[in-house]
């Protein structure tokens, strides 16, 4: 029964991340083509309407580039990952990363064909939050001494290429050279395919995904933001919620006992309906 | 500062370290435009991004099991309690 539970959970995020796709990537890219009606002399309005219109990266970099802060004036959009998406991360968790962001979706879905034995279990042999977070610094303020290295981690451009190519677009192939290709082979094969859970890439080299972990984790203790959380009195300590969570977000502690860490859960509440005694629930504090 | 955020502090280090490598890098690459994303004379930089993640968690799994080395070797060092 948990199991079935599992599988209609990832069916229903699996009908989001296509909603996700129509938003964000063209052919599509309805969301960039709406704001570009809205604000037709933006950026949205007058560049080619794909992922890049709504990119998540770029603007969290020039948050500490005083030079670059003309450019958010430039493009509603350019808000979406500094304001958008983590005030509601505050409020729900980072429902994005969880439901509706494909290039997080294409690697882990690709991982379930691959037999969890050939894959590596980053939990069990690094601190993936303070990697993270150092990640996250890195975007932020390496340009300061080098070089903008947003779109050298970017996988969005990637997932956009693949769209285009998948529409029918093959100019998206000339893009996948040098940087782009070992980009894309690094977030779909050993970050992707032979990560548990999938989301290697999203773990450590999204710098959105990373703003939001952080807001909602500051927020999970108000007591008005649901999170997943776990009931300690329910939970049998089989560990089934840690195997099934594609952001290996959930800690066991010394007594056994299943906590939800804040910084990487993303609500996908894959767990929630596997564990077989209810100990995980989508809810406010209690 | 405890051990483990002695050890999350070297993790997170390391991360910005990687990081700041491949934008050192990014910039010294002959072209200068920093479109390494589209780029085949980007492979210097492009390289450095792949193997600068990888040094990271690398460094990062060495941190964490060195950690675990001293925990365990200071656990042996502790004398057995005189019960009598």
């Amino acid at each position: 029964m948990p199991r079935s539970a599992l599988a209609t959970n990832r069916l229903k995020r699996l009908a989001v991340f296509a909603v996700g796709l129509v938003l964000f990537y063209a052919p599509f890219a309805l969301l960039v083509r709406f704001f570009g009606l809205l604000f037709p002399a933006s950026a949205a309005g007058t560049s080619v309407a794909d992922a890049h219109g709504a990119c998540l990266r770029m603007p969290l970099g020039w948050l500490a580039q005083p030079w670059m802060w003309a450019s958010l004036g430039n493009n509603a959009l350019y808000w979406l990952p500094i304001a958008v998406l983590p005030i509601a991360a505050v409020a729900a968790g980072p429902l994005f990363c969880g439901w509706l962001c494909p290039a997080g979706a294409l690697p882990e879905y690709l991982s379930h064909a691959i037999p969890d034995r050939f894959k590596f279990d980053f939990k069990k042999h690094v601190d993936i939050v303070p990697l993270r977070y150092g990640f996250l610094a890195g975007i932020l303020f390496v340009p300061f001494v080098a070089s903008s290295v947003c779109c050298s981690f970017c996988n969005f451009t990637q997932m956009q290429n693949i769209v285009s190519a998948a529409s029918g677009n093959l100019s998206g192939f000339a893009f996948f050279s040098s940087m782009g290709l070992l980009a894309a082979a690094v977030w779909v094969v050993p970050l992707g395919l032979f990560t548990k859970g999938g989301r290697g890439w999203c773990l450590f080299l999204c710098p959105a995904g990373t703003v939001m972990g952080l807001a909602s984790w500051a927020s999970a203790r108000l007591p008005w933001f649901p999170r997943v959380r776990a009931n300690a009195s329910l939970c049998s300590g089989c560990g089934t919620c840690s195997d099934v969570c594609p952001m290996r977000a959930i800690d066991i502690s010394e007594s056994d006992e299943r906590t939800v860490n804040d910084h990487l859960c993303v609500q996908c509440q894959d767990c929630v309906g596997t564990c077989p005694t209810g100990a995980l629930e989508y809810r406010k504090p209690s | 500062m405890s051990a483990i955020n002695r050890k999350n502090a070297a993790s997170f280090f390391v991360a910005v370290g990687a990081v700041g490598v491949t934008g050192v890098f990014a910039r010294m690459c002959p072209a200068g435009c920093a479109s390494c994303t589209t780029c085949w004379s980007a492979l210097l930089p492009a390289g450095t991004a792949v193997a600068s993640l990888g040094l990271a968690v690398a460094g990062s799994a060495a941190i964490r099991a060195g950690d675990a080395y001293r925990a365990k070797e200071q656990e042996s060092q502790v004398p057995p309690r005189d019960e009598t």
